[in-house]
């Protein structure tokens, strides 16, 4: 099975996030939610009755987020089986988080990639794969 | 000086019987059973706009009504707004006392039924 199913989210960082959204919006005419960021809905193309939702979000500059990260940038990305995923980079000697969060919106794990950049990893709940 | 929107909103949340706060995603969030009814979004963090800022779990179809009578006070969260969550801005022209009937309702979505009877003899007191 696939380890990594899709996009989840793309997290990056704004020195000026009012400004920077206002760009995004203005040019890309991205449709930005009230919430500052938005989400591109979708269907997985062999279960179309299936939606997805990759999330698109500005982060400030000061964020403690992508920590131990530096970098200005962290994606997430959809997997089948988090448990299994974690296991598998464990045993291949990557630096996984002890962390897993868990609730009904599904299971969340990190990982840092080889240089540096921490990713976040996300098992959708069952029978739904939009957030 | 008033208290941090974050302290004001832990105590509301905390009050309701067996509710546990967890931090996840960097943010605290007040579960019973580990069910969430409630996420702090920081203002300082990705989701707030500059804005302090609470997600509560509401029954269907009370998210577009609250969000269309108030757009300045309530909107629609990220991630759980397609399940009919509604966000509710901490930083101005907060209602405590209505937020703590949101904080209840979106409890009582989620706490088992012996949980709920616990509220219900602390209300006849």
């Amino acid at each position: 099975m696939a380890r990594v199913t899709g996009l989840g989210g793309i997290f990056f960082k704004a020195k000026d996030p009012d400004s920077l959204r206002n760009w995004y919006s203005k040019h890309l005419e991205l449709p930005l939610e009230d919430w500052g960021g938005m989400t591109f809905r979708w269907r997985e193309t062999d279960q179309p009755e299936r939606e997805g939702a990759t999330a698109w979000s500005l982060f400030p500059a000061s964020s403690k987020y992508f920590d131990p990260s530096t970098s200005p940038f962290m994606i997430n990305y959809r997997v089948a089986n988090l448990a299994q995923v974690l296991e598998q980079l464990r045993s291949e000697g990557w630096q996984v988080d002890e962390k897993v969060d868990e609730s009904e919106f599904g299971k969340f794990g990190w990982v840092m990639d080889p240089e540096g950049n921490r990713i976040e990893l996300w098992e959708p709940p069952p029978g739904k794969s939009a957030g | 000086m008033k208290a941090a929107p974050l302290q004001r909103l832990r105590k509301l949340c905390l009050a309701l019987p067996e509710v546990h706060e967890v931090v996840a995603w960097g943010e605290p969030t007040f579960r019973v059973r580990n069910k969430l009814f409630a996420m702090y979004a920081d203002a300082g963090n990705h989701h707030g706009q500059g804005r302090p800022a609470v997600w509560c779990k509401a029954a269907p179809g009370n998210q577009a009504l609250m969000v269309q009578a108030e757009p300045d006070r309530f909107f629609v969260p990220p991630y759980v707004g397609p399940s009919g969550w509604v966000g509710v801005w901490l930083d101005k022209g907060v209602r405590w006392g209505e937020l703590r009937g949101l904080l209840e309702d979106g409890f009582r979505l989620v706490a088992p039924r012996k949980i709920l009877a616990q509220l219900e003899g602390k209300d006849k007191h």
